[in-house]
């Protein structure tokens, strides 16, 4: 009987052998290697060289990471509200029951497939100062659009609106599973008792799909805190640092310096920064959030 | 008509006109990147744009396979991203039926280390990464790019184990008592009811595969090897003014994946439910 068990146990861990080595190896074993490295100097080429906790008094003391944070939190500030906002009105749109209106969620949906890589490309091209589609239709309100991704201030703003754009589909989506889950009794409800459908919104759909809000925060804020590729292609980090992030730095100390350890400790602060965020909050939730 | 009536036809007007407005606002940028793709390099710059080119220079697309080998950087996406799709599926599938239903000796804390894996940010673990497949010596290789897929995956199991979970108990009970074995019940009983939660996996293993940046940038370094989508990123430097060419490389890039998706969309909602609906 036991002889039995055991080897139904052996059975069952062949199914997991490719598992348990990708844990060891890519995963588990990858989290504490980077912890290891991120108290040596390593620079790939000479040995490794233990000097304990340099990079991340290196990390603390240096401008650019702290420009690079204040840009990330600039990002989130911005990336965070317009994509629930929007997400969430997107939702309502097309939960509608209306004609063609899944024409719209796709193309609501579309640019979410799209790589960032080409989509980059198309936006550097509207945002074009001189010949872009964005500044001639500001134009057209006699307003003189600003250089957008060559100027300092307006980087980050073009950078925000390209990231919501590709993004919100997904969002929305999500908000949409939640809206379908409604049960249209509380509408009919409310109609009754003479809400019109801004008070309906406010009263029934905003507090009902609380959990999926904070669901989306989450998503949304772990994305700003890992913002890579946007704009490692549009702008890289540039101009005058304004659009560098913490992700860009890892990427660059890592595969362009070569300061391998310095980067490891840039990620060991994200991944904090990480923990910290979602702590807050999972703790904070619970006076906001209704559950049903 | 009476009032409640008009009330109800200018409220869908104007649902319609925020959806249109909102509608355009979204497809321009692809509206607008097909256009310019097709324009002369001089139409480009003209002001104020005009959204119909002429002439109509479908010959940007092939002067696009001259200046680069977009070909050869289609077929490395392509193989790429296959090879990914299929390391990942099979080994997320067995994964996620080990963690099933079977009740055996550390099988908690497997389940709660992957479950982990997942708060991981990529940046902590990707420097490792990389120094394993440079020791390997696989750098400039396409290997470090779809054998980890071959490894498992904390999403990909997650959501097939959902779906194995709601798959009747009495399958594995009726096929016990007829004397098929675990691997028989796997193969022939969970994986074909499974099809759409399989369909779902691959397609966005299959995107994440195709769009993915980091990987190539960090691994690569001859220009022929590169994927599409990152080839395009050399076009970006050396023809930094010609945005007729620049656009149609865009589309090229783009394209294949709204295909794909357009092709599937049915199988991307679903997956993106089981996402959001941790369990």
């Amino acid at each position: 009987m036991l002889r039995k068990r055991f080897k139904s146990t052996i059975g069952i861990y062949g199914y997991l052998v490719p598992t348990i080595i990708g844990l060891i190896l890519f995963n588990a074993g990858a989290i504490v290697a980077s912890f290891v490295l991120s108290f040596y100097k390593y620079d790939v080429i000479t040995p490794a060289k233990w000097i304990g906790l340099d990079n991340y008094r290196w990390v603390l003391n240096s401008k650019l990471f702290w420009t690079a944070v204040n840009n990330t939190f600039k990002f989130a500030a911005g990336y965070i509200p317009l994509s629930v906002f929007l997400a969430l009105g997107l939702a309502i749109l097309v939960n509608e029951r209306i004609k063609g209106v899944g024409l719209f969620r796709t193309i609501f949906y579309l640019p979410v497939v799209t790589s960032m890589v080409g989509v980059s490309m198309v936006f550097a091209w509207l945002f074009n100062p001189y010949y872009g589609l964005v500044n001639y239709v500001l134009g057209l309100f006699k307003i003189t659009g600003p250089a957008w991704l060559s100027s300092p201030q307006w980087a980050m703003p073009a950078v925000i609106l390209v990231s919501v754009w590709k993004t919100v589909g997904y969002y929305m989506v999500i908000y949409l599973a939640a809206l379908q889950n409604i049960s249209p009794e509380l509408y009919e409800a409310a109609q009754i008792d003479g809400a019109n459908r801004w008070a309906q919104i406010r009263h029934i759909t905003i507090p009902v799909v609380s959990s999926t809000t904070f669901f989306v925060v989450i998503m949304c804020t772990m994305s700003s805190l890992k913002i890579f590729e946007q704009v490692y292609v549009m702008t890289q980090g540039g101009p005058a640092n304004s659009t560098v992030t913490v992700n860009l730095l890892i990427y660059r100390n890592a595969f362009e310096y070569l300061r391998m350890g310095r980067a490891t400790s840039m990620a060991y602060f994200l991944f904090a920064a990480i923990m910290i965020v979602t702590c807050i909050q999972f703790l904070g939730q619970r006076w906001w959030v209704h559950y049903e | 008509m009476n009032r409640s009536g008009m009330h109800k036809t200018r409220s869908l007007i104007l649902r319609y006109v925020v959806l249109i407005v909102l509608g355009v606002i979204f497809a321009v940028p692809f509206l607008w990147m097909v256009s310019s793709s097709l324009k002369r390099g001089i139409d480009v710059f003209v002001f104020p744009p005009k959204w119909i080119p002429s002439p109509i220079m479908w010959s940007n697309y092939s002067e696009l396979f001259k200046v680069l080998p977009f070909g050869r950087f289609f077929w490395n996406s392509s193989y790429v991203a296959l090879l990914s799709t299929f390391g990942q599926v099979a080994s997320c599938a067995l994964a996620a039926y080990a963690l099933s239903r079977p009740k055996f000796f550390g099988r908690e804390a497997i389940f709660y280390i992957l479950l982990a894996t997942m708060m991981v940010p990529g940046q902590v673990t990707i420097i490792p990464r990389f120094l394993i497949m440079r020791s390997l010596g696989w750098l400039d290789t396409h290997l470090p790019l779809y054998v980890p897929h071959f490894f498992g995956g904390a999403f990909g199991t997650f959501m097939l184990r959902q779906f194995f979970l709601s798959l009747p108990r009495e399958l594995d009970d009726a096929a016990a008592i007829d004397g098929c074995g675990r691997l028989r019940t796997f193969l022939t009983i969970y994986l074909p009811l499974s099809k759409p939660a399989l369909a779902t996996l691959s397609l966005f293993i299959f995107m994440d595969s195709w769009n993915d940046l980091l990987g190539p940038i960090i691994y690569l370094s001859t220009p022929k090897k590169m994927t599409l989508t990152v080839g395009l990123t050399f076009f970006q430097g050396q023809y930094a003014t010609d945005w007729h060419l620049l656009m149609a490389g865009a589309v090229v890039s783009i394209i294949p994946t709204i295909i794909v998706y357009l092709l599937a969309q049915k199988h991307f909602v679903s997956g993106i439910m089981v996402g959001s609906v941790k369990g």
